[in-house]
């Protein structure tokens, strides 16, 4: 095979996926090409610890393929063909993310090859190389492990077409709950008044079996991954599903009702959304199955200097960006479906190294007549301070508002924009509607100490323009204008290396020289 | 850097809520023996309860007075991180009330510190341990920390040791929280409630409605 050939020199990964494939044996036990002797090739050692997972879970076929990458493992770790790493992340249970950040940290220095089958991930590897804001790469390779034991290269992968040869659209299947029409709107909140706690007869806990609406026979609890306030979170023996199992002061006809609605639309990459209920085995309600399994850490960890920089020690001001227009877009693919979030909290959204974000806690958005019974102060708009949140449903205009804080607070980290000196508590901070740092020939008054201002004076003119209407004047912004507007602010913040340090302690100095502003920092 | 400095430093940098936490301890002689070692173990495991809490940890700031002979600030509030913990000693009778002053005036101090610079704040905690009954005058100091605590101002926890402890004084203190008796020397397991309670309220936004601790971690230290 031409690729084996060609790649020479590159630090080698290999993924799960393709040691588990039919193929691997004879790709990488045979060697035919040498392709393990030209590279240095590595291999996760949470690699193996999934592949002890599949063999413990014994779910027929992927045992029988993960008992065999195991013996291939072994066999290149026994012949030190290859070295496997610890990395970093001990904590990082997913090889996806670790991946990720391997090849986002290592990219500017070495070539690297990683040997997948998994779409998602080689498509997520391969922009890495695309990355713009990245001036001088080396290369980045991907490829697949085919039945014969070649490796193919996965860039080239669909482009497999002779002249006058169709190109081959894959199929991606289709949900039919995405093809539905949005939520509906409604003006009035369902009544609590008839709000009841159901009782069952049975809460499953670890090793109980549990039936989804969609699955004819029963699923089981393997391990609690985590507890709530509201209820556990359990992964099953299908690696597909984890559930949510409701404490009895949380289950409620109400919360039913919500999420049967809630279940049959709606699932995106990165919003863990109910896609079933769950029945005890007395078919009694007791919690919902969700598709999609959140990693990373809460955003709000961002808001501490000291961790977010021990977690994430290169980031800039470009990587905190890059995490808000995704953020943004899941809230604009959830606003396009009439749902609001409602509880905007960054507790409640995680994200990884390799900049993903993740949706969690889902289930108390607002849909339809449901409204999202909870919210923090800080990100309430002022003319919902105080109300009942059953009472009434949120609109677009107070998201908004949350949405400009959540901004402030990643772009500014930590600091909420009504804090300030002769502050009081926060909640009468935000009625107040003092916002202390200046625009253009706008003073300030009363900015907090700290390194604050400088933040502030390094942002782009229009980002403050945005923060300063909607925390002054009251203005809402949407998210399309935000993301626009963090696009733009993105442009400037490559132009202007100094600014995209993430704290600041010095004033952005603005100079003109031939008629174009020049950039850079001066000492206070 | 000096310590000034330092302390300075991390208030004008972290801008997480701050929740102070000052700690009113009776240290008199009636203290001496196995009480005050199992407070100085149980002040450990507050610490260890933070620390092990990154929200809490950047949030929490502790002081510490005690009363024992005289009133005394052992501790003054800065960040935990800055902190060493001290090992409290007994001594003579239970002047409660010059402590309770001092500990309102170090509060209030703190408050307005927080306010110069810019920081966002949660409602204060006045914790208060007694094994006996006050040897000075406080009649001057409780009406005050009385309506702060209705006003929402303070969060005063009254807190007896024993038997001997003088229920009726602490009773006076809050208008929300009944004073609590803690059974035996459990001040472990108090200060772990302290700091699970504490956790809540750091990982809130100023202004929520906070749930204190487990129910069940309370049930193992007091009387009811």
């Amino acid at each position: 095979m031409s690729d084996q050939t060609l790649i020479k020199n590159y630090y080698t990964f290999i993924d799960t996926s393709s040691l588990m494939h039919p193929g691997a044996e004879e790709a990488f036990l045979k060697d035919k090409v040498d392709f393990l002797k030209q590279n240095k090739v590595l291999i996760p050692l949470k690699v193996k610890e999934e592949i002890l997972r599949l063999i413990e879970k014994d779910d027929t076929k992927r045992t029988q393929w993960a008992k065999k990458a195991l013996h291939i493992f072994n066999a290149l770790q026994a012949s030190r063909r290859i070295k496997v790493g610890e990395y970093k992340d001990a904590q990082e249970t997913f090889v996806d993310n670790i991946l990720i950040s391997l090849f986002t940290e290592n990219r500017l220095k070495y070539n690297l090859c990683l040997i997948t089958q998994d779409k998602q991930l080689a498509t997520e590897i391969l922009q890495l190389s695309k990355s713009k804001a990245v001036k001088r790469q080396k290369n980045i390779v991907v490829l697949q492990v085919q039945k014969d034991g070649s490796l193919r290269d996965f860039a080239t992968l669909p482009v497999k077409k002779k002249p006058g040869e169709k190109v081959p659209v894959p199929k991606i299947p289709k949900k039919s709950a995405e093809k539905k029409d949005p939520f509906k709107k409604a003006r009035l909140p369902v009544s609590h008044k008839d709000v009841q706690r159901t009782t069952v007869r049975l809460v499953p806990k670890e090793g109980s079996s549990v039936y989804l609406a969609t699955r004819e026979n029963p699923i089981q609890l393997t391990k609690q991954i985590s507890k709530g306030g509201e209820g556990c979170i359990y992964e099953t023996n299908y690696s597909k599903y984890i559930c949510k199992i409701f404490h009895d002061k949380s289950r409620t006809n109400m919360k039913e009702d919500k999420l049967k609605l809630m279940t049959s639309r709606l699932n995106k990459r990165g919003i863990c959304w109910p896609t079933s209920l769950v029945y005890n085995t007395h078919a009694e309600f007791v919690g919902f199955a969700m598709e999609i399994r959140a990693r990373g850490v809460e955003l709000k960890q961002l808001f501490i200097k000291p961790v977010f920089q021990s977690l994430f020690p290169e980031w800039k001001r470009l990587d905190l960006v890059d995490i808000s227009i995704k953020i943004l877009h899941k809230i604009r693919i959830l606003h396009e479906q009439n749902v609001l979030v409602g509880d905007i909290n960054p507790r409640n959204i995680l994200i990884t190294k390799a900049r993903e974000t993740f949706f969690v806690d889902t289930d108390s958005y607002q849909v339809e007549g449901y409204p999202c019974t909870v919210g923090l102060a800080n990100y309430t708009a002022p003319e919902i301070q105080n109300k009942d949140f059953k009472s009434f449903l949120r609109t677009v205009k107070h998201e908004n508002f949350a949405i400009a804080t959540l901004l402030f607070m990643i772009l500014v980290p930590g600091k909420t924009p009504y804090s300030h000196q002769g502050g009081e508590s926060l909640a009468k901070n935000i009625k107040k509607r003092h916002f202390p740092y200046p625009l253009g020939e706008i003073s300030g008054k009363n900015v907090p100490k700290g390194p604050w201002r400088f933040i502030w004076s390094n942002l782009s003119y229009k980002m403050k323009e945005a923060f300063f209407n909607v925390f002054t004047k009251g203005e809402r912004i949407g998210v399309l204008e935000w993301i626009d507007l963090l696009k733009k602010y993105r442009v400037y913040l490559r132009h202007n290396p100094v600014s995209n340090e993430i704290y600041h302690y010095r004033y952005k100095e603005v100079k003109y020289q031939d008629g174009q502003p020049i950039v850079n920092s001066k000492k206070k | 850097m000096d310590k000034m400095k330092l302390s300075e430093k991390d208030l004008f940098e972290n801008p997480t809520p701050r929740v102070p936490v000052c700690l009113v301890l009776d240290t008199s002689y009636s203290m001496s023996g196995p009480p005050i070692n199992n407070l100085n173990q149980g002040i450990a495991k507050f610490y260890e309860a933070i620390k092990a809490d990154d929200y809490a940890r950047y949030s929490v700031e502790i002081a510490i007075v005690t009363f024992g002979g005289t009133a005394q600030k052992i501790l003054d509030f800065e960040s935990i991180d800055h902190q060493q913990q001290p090992m409290l000693t007994v001594a003579g009778g239970t002047p409660m009330g010059q402590a309770l002053q001092m500990a309102t005036a170090l509060l209030e101090d703190r408050i307005k510190k927080y306010k110069d610079v810019g920081v966002d704040y949660h409602q204060p905690w006045l914790v208060l341990m007694t094994d006996g009954r006050p040897t000075d005058d406080v009649e001057s100091v409780i009406p005050k920390i009385y309506q702060m605590d209705v006003d929402k101002q303070l969060m005063v926890f009254p807190i007896g040791i024993g038997a001997g402890a003088d229920m009726k004084t602490l009773a006076r203190l809050s208008s929300v929280r009944q004073p609590l008796r803690l059974k035996g020397l459990k001040f472990e397991l108090f200060f772990e409630w302290l700091g699970n309670s504490i956790s809540n309220v750091s990982s809130s936004m100023p202004g929520e409605k906070i749930p204190l601790g487990d129910e069940e971690t309370l049930k193992g230290w007091i009387y009811q």
